[in-house]
């Protein structure tokens, strides 16, 4: 009786091992592609009867029986506005970016594979949570492990970098001539104005700048007037008043302690896949200087996320992150041959991160991919020879244009090639599109794969 | 500079949907030499196979072939002239005779030449897109694989899975991606084809061993049974080979199989084995029965890597375990039914 009873215990651990959920968090910062992306995979999974998805293994073996959303238990987050997004599409619009979190939770019914839990339980099911938040906020997640002091002798340091340098005067004049006068309140809140100004513009410009700290401060959300946003950081060589660095610190630790802890604890617990999305064709067109900005803010951030036993992230939150896809979408605008090239790019650029994460022990993959495509390969013929190009309808201007973006090196740039070597990545419209079926991509299925494949035992 | 962008209007430039040309030849020194005994390597480092031929014997074997060449044109013509001294009508007839018998054999002869030679132009294939898929190229795959789909619809009708297969692939994927598609999606059909097919003549051939009475028969029932099947697998595959070229197939695949036997004979032995001593227990005949049927599996299998144009990867290599215990079982149930069968008899009695 005891061998029943325990035999009995095994199998409802297995039947319960089986039922697994699965907690995919997408990391991006804002316009890498968060929201097309997560558009773009419940398309391919909700159509997945007839979608072609030959990299998704379990698919390609036809062992996925259904996939159908369900609600998902934290209740208080929103959903993530699929159908908004698909009707967007329909009206040769790109979705809405992202600004406040929302939820997706998709389940996948499937056929077990492995021959001794197929005795036990012939069907699975597999639960993906999606989460979905602005791209700005995840930039907050360096700001853990700052104080007051030592974030403002970042912020300086960056400040002072090229590109964002050019944008700074205006605010380093604000900065000097408030300071000098004993500060009231309502200069503190002017202030807060003209740092806030000066973030929107390093936002708004057309150099690449990434590293735009604190997230709220660009897209505060609910707290938009909050007196929480009202600091701003002290250059050294300045002496404020103590009551004035005072009330600033305090302001910085409640924003940090009150409002990005609480955001990443909730969030970005118990995530068992990260993906990270790059925007790589944007720092191709910007040049040098946003290369480089862009490789630090990256590897500040996987190096926040990081695996280790001394990080602070592991200390908190406990995470079981396995996995790190790095993925840079957008491929469709790159001429398909050169996908190797920008996938050797991505790979040279994130290197050293990539060689950290790695030595914890997580698996790091790096894919291109196009979570929508919207143009196609062509070759044109220019100067008596054929050029690889993409054909597509040019957002600037509604107009159909053949584009051959230049070519991506495989080898890691200097700065006199990176000087030399020019790019043209154009953005480009929705052009017409079944939303019916499963939305036109480019390697969702080796994404897929990569992400949950190992979960259809 | 070439490598700058440039954005045309749409309207102003002429173009085409189609995939690159194929641009660069794959390098001649990346297919690798035809092997015919175990590499001597050690860390990237190889022995070349030695160019030296021995001259006496190449001497010896072209005067030996002229010498036997000259007596039958003699002989020939002086039975001829012999048969026309007797009879103008028989000397005409046999004469005739004789030129068919020549045609109809150079004929043979020629086929199975080009017919061996499409499978050596099937093993440049395999490197070929090997070496593709390594080097993650783009554009190039997508013709060798058209012309491999040709050649497969001679023998057998793909055109399903073939249709599946330019559903799926589209110009976004690379070399390595397209011959994975066209493996799983194309080539997977036709292994389960050959494995069938292996699995038929195996167990066909084992009956056969286990029942035939004398020692003489079973070695031509393995010669007949193997060379049929090396045909069926050669069809599947798109490359026929006639009887001549089924011989040079045959060389190659005993090659391989010494080659690659010492490994895997290793890793499946102990179950062959343990398959045989069950069976040996049943009778001594059954067991060579079982014995040979593996051993045909196995020249199948071999057979099936040489004209397979994609090569096996670890993953979908196919075992052998599974036609052994088709095998196996075919065999055992035939024995207990002629137990049974026996039993009745008895009670009969």
């Amino acid at each position: 009786m005891a061998i029943k009873k325990q035999l009995k215990q095994a199998v409802e651990l297995l039947d319960r091992g089986l039922d697994k959920n699965i907690r995919v968090c997408v990391t991006g910062l804002s316009g890498s592609g968060k929201t097309a992306f997560i558009t773009s995979l419940m398309s391919q999974l909700l159509h997945q009867k007839k979608a072609q998805l030959p990299f998704w293994l379990a698919h390609a073996e036809s062992r996925i029986l259904g996939v159908k959303q369900i609600t998902y238990t934290d209740l208080h987050i929103p959903e993530f506005p699929y159908k908004e997004a698909i009707s967007a599409l329909e009206s040769h619009q790109w979705p809405k970016s992202t600004i406040n979190i929302s939820q997706s939770r998709i389940s996948i019914k499937f056929e077990v594979k492995n021959k001794w839990l197929k005795r036990i339980q012939p069907h699975s099911h597999l639960n993906i949570d999606i989460i979905d938040y602005p791209g700005e906020w995840l930039l907050d997640l360096p700001l853990l492990d700052l104080n007051f002091i030592t974030w403002s002798k970042q912020f300086y340091e960056w400040a002072n970098k090229k590109p964002q340098s050019k944008l700074a005067d205006d605010w380093h004049q604000s900065v000097n001539n408030l300071l000098k006068a004993p500060s009231s309140e309502s200069d503190i809140k002017l202030l807060a104005k003209e740092f806030r100004q000066f973030l929107v513009r390093c936002k708004d410009s057309s150099e690449g700048i990434h590293l735009i700290q604190p997230g709220r401060f660009i897209l505060p959300g609910d707290l938009d007037g909050a007196p929480v946003l009202d600091f701003f950081p002290v250059p050294s060589h300045v002496n404020i008043s103590d009551e004035l660095a005072e009330k600033l610190e305090q302001r910085f630790n409640y924003y940090r302690d009150n409002i990005v802890k609480p955001f990443f604890k909730e969030y970005f617990t118990s995530v068992d896949r990260q993906l990270l999305l790059v925007d790589v064709l944007k720092v191709l067109n910007c040049g040098y200087d946003s290369y480089r900005e862009l490789q630090q803010t990256l590897s500040k951030l996987i190096t926040s996320f990081d695996y280790g036993q001394t990080n602070w992230f592991k200390r908190m939150f406990q995470p079981k992150i396995n996995k790190l896809i790095i993925a840079s979408s957008k491929s469709d605008h790159v001429p398909p041959e050169q996908h190797n090239a920008m996938r050797a790019f991505l790979s040279n650029m994130l290197i050293d991160a990539e060689n950290q994460v790695g030595y914890q022990g997580i698996d790091v993959a790096t894919v291109v991919f196009s979570a929508i495509q919207v143009t196609e390969p062509v070759l044109a013929e220019h100067e008596s020879k054929k050029l690889a190009c993409v054909k597509g309808i040019e957002f600037e201007n509604n107009k159909e244009v053949i584009n051959y973006p230049g070519k991506i090196p495989t080898e890691p740039m200097s700065k006199k090639q990176w000087s030399e070597q020019r790019y043209n990545f154009i953005d480009y419209a929705v052009p017409d599109l079944a939303t019916d079926k499963q939305l036109p991509h480019h390697r969702m299925d080796r994404l897929i794969e990569l992400l949950i494949g190992d979960k259809f035992l | 500079m070439s490598d700058q962008p440039i954005k045309f209007d749409s309207q102003s430039v002429k173009v085409e949907t189609s995939q690159l040309d194929d641009a660069e030849q794959v390098k001649e020194d990346l297919l690798q030499e035809q092997q015919k005994s175990l590499p001597i390597s050690a860390n990237g480092l190889k022995l070349k196979k030695s160019a030296k031929s021995n001259r006496w014997l190449k001497w010896f074997g072209i005067s030996f072939g002229s010498l036997v060449v000259t007596a039958a044109i003699f002989e020939s013509w002086q039975f001829i002239q012999e048969l026309f001294a007797i009879s103008r009508v028989l000397g005409i007839t046999v004469a005739a005779l004789l030129v068919s018998v020549v045609i109809a054999g150079f004929g043979t002869l020629i086929s199975g030449r080009i017919k061996s030679k499409r499978l050596e132009y099937r093993k440049s294939i395999q490197q070929k897109l090997s070496s593709y898929s390594n080097n993650e190229t783009y554009g190039k795959a997508a013709k060798v694989l058209d012309e491999v789909s040709d050649e497969f619809l001679q023998e057998v009708d793909i055109s399903k899975t073939l249709a599946l297969y330019r559903q799926t692939a589209n110009s976004s994927h690379n070399d390595s991606e397209l011959i994975q598609i066209y493996n799983n999606q194309v080539l997977n059909g036709l292994d389960q084809l050959a494995l069938e097919a292996i699995r038929k003549h195996a167990t066909e051939s084992a009956l056969m061993v286990a029942l035939s009475p004398l020692a003489i028969a079973d070695m031509a029932l393995v010669a007949w049974r193997s060379s049929r099947m090396l045909q069926d697998i050669s069809r599947i595959y798109g490359c026929p080979q006639t009887a001549f070229g089924r011989l040079g197939l045959t060389k190659q695949v005993a090659t391989n199989l010494m080659l690659a036997g010492a490994s895997e004979f290793v890793a499946e032995a102990g179950v062959e084995l343990l398959g045989k001593s069950v069976a040996a227990a049943i009778s001594s005949k059954m067991a060579q029965g079982i014995g040979v049927g593996i051993l045909i599996s196995r020249l199948g299998i071999q057979t099936m890597q040489i004209c397979r144009p994609i090569e096996f990867d670890e993953d979908n290599k196919p075992k052998l375990g599974q036609i052994r215990k088709s095998i196996t079982n075919k065999i055992l149930s035939m024995v207990k039914k002629n137990d049974k069968t026996l039993n009745k008899g008895k009670d009969n009695d």
